[in-house]
């Protein structure tokens, strides 16, 4: 393949040489560290070539860059101190800890406050008076929804709250308030 | 909940700490390179590593680990370079290395390379004040061209900047380099 490469670089170089562009020695210059590389396109691998062909000074700077590639290039790795990674692996544990607490600490909060929400609203619906004409939906089914929501996030959530009981003991108990509501709301 | 979580958390800690464990040398390599002493340069993984830990979950499996850790660490230094301008501290080790009226010159000839151990001890020091000379942005893309040896598209993916930049700023570098080290090495 590398005789492919070597002719098509040829042919490009006939057709650049041909129409050899307006490009001063800086310009060629600039593009001689890409061309240690081998990062420049055909055609303008062929003009950088073709211009080192003809320019001492441009010859020189890219032996020089390739001493540069060649120095860092042979640089020995570095050592870090003995404690050193064993000390990052325990910042990173530290991290996952401290990470896991305040994710704990946002879920429990939520839970908290969602349960409070519950609370400050049974009390408003408790406490308002009875609207004539508004039959359609029934306070304590209100009640029981915002109960059930605290409840199951609090459950969810191991928080403080959980101890109150179980999804399903919410809703159980929800469908037998309900019931009880039904019969007490049944004045009429 | 709290539990499931827990579980998730602990595997991705550990899944973090394997790719760490397996990309150490290169992000210490990396470091090192950029800062120019062992003290910052750890600092500096310390702090890129907590921060890359908290973004791991923005981390796509399958990607180069150390090439993200390598532009979260860049970012890092930069952020610290912003806030605090360097002090120019002149080494006195390097000058007092080399006898009167001989320069590292007589001695190493890259172009034979034959002692490349003898190479390292003796050039290390006075390669590494070159590159700390570099402006930031210049000294990254060398290090990543010329140490970890990475092509042109992989440092512009690295650093997510077009391939021109890395370009200019790779023949920048070099070119301060060039200059810079003249006097150790016979060309």
């Amino acid at each position: 393949m590398r005789w492919v490469f070597d002719l098509t670089v040829l042919a490009v170089n006939a057709f650049a040489l041909r129409e050899t562009p307006d490009m001063e020695c800086e310009e060629y210059n600039e593009l001689l560290s890409a061309y240690a590389d081998r990062a420049l396109g055909i055609r303008k691998t062929s003009l950088v070539g073709a211009h080192l062909a003809s320019c001492e000074r441009c010859r020189q700077d890219l032996d020089e860059i390739q001493s540069v590639r060649k120095m860092l290039r042979a640089l020995a790795d570095p050592e870090p101190s003995p404690e050193f990674w064993p000390d990052v692996r325990l910042n990173i544990r530290a991290a996952s800890v401290s990470r896991r607490r305040s994710v704990s600490r946002v879920i429990g909060s939520a839970a908290t406050w969602g349960t409070a929400a519950a609370l400050v609203m049974a009390v408003i619906v408790l406490s308002a008076p009875k609207m004539p004409g508004m039959g359609t939906v029934s306070p304590p089914q209100t009640i029981h929804c915002y109960a059930l929501i605290s409840l199951h996030a609090s459950t969810r959530a191991e928080s403080p709250f959980a101890d109150k009981g179980t999804l399903l003991d919410a809703i159980f108990d929800s469908h037998a308030a309900d019931l009880a509501d039904d019969k007490a709301f049944d004045v009429d | 909940m709290i539990s499931i979580l827990n579980l998730r958390r602990n595997a991705e800690a550990e899944r973090f700490e394997e790719l760490v464990a397996e990309h150490h040398a290169g992000i210490y390599r990396f470091a090192y390179r950029l800062t120019g002493n062992r003290d910052d340069a750890e600092d500096l993984i310390q702090e890129a590593l907590i921060e890359a830990y908290e973004a791991f979950g923005r981390f796509s499996r399958g990607t180069h680990f150390d090439r993200w850790v390598f532009r979260i660490m860049r970012n890092t230094y930069l952020d610290k370079v912003r806030a605090k301008p360097p002090v120019r501290v002149e080494s006195l080790t390097c000058a007092s290395s080399i006898s009167d009226g001989e320069t590292a010159r007589d001695i190493i000839d890259l172009r034979g390379a034959a002692d490349r151990e003898l190479f390292a001890k003796t050039l290390d020091g006075p390669i590494q004040e070159a590159l700390q000379t570099l402006p930031a942005e210049f000294r990254i893309v060398v290090i990543l061209a010329d140490i970890h040896e990475l092509s042109y598209e992989e440092i512009s993916q690295t650093l997510q900047c077009p391939i021109g930049t890395v370009r200019s700023r790779l023949h920048r570098g070099r070119a301060i380099l060039k200059d810079k080290l003249k006097r150790y090495v016979r060309f």
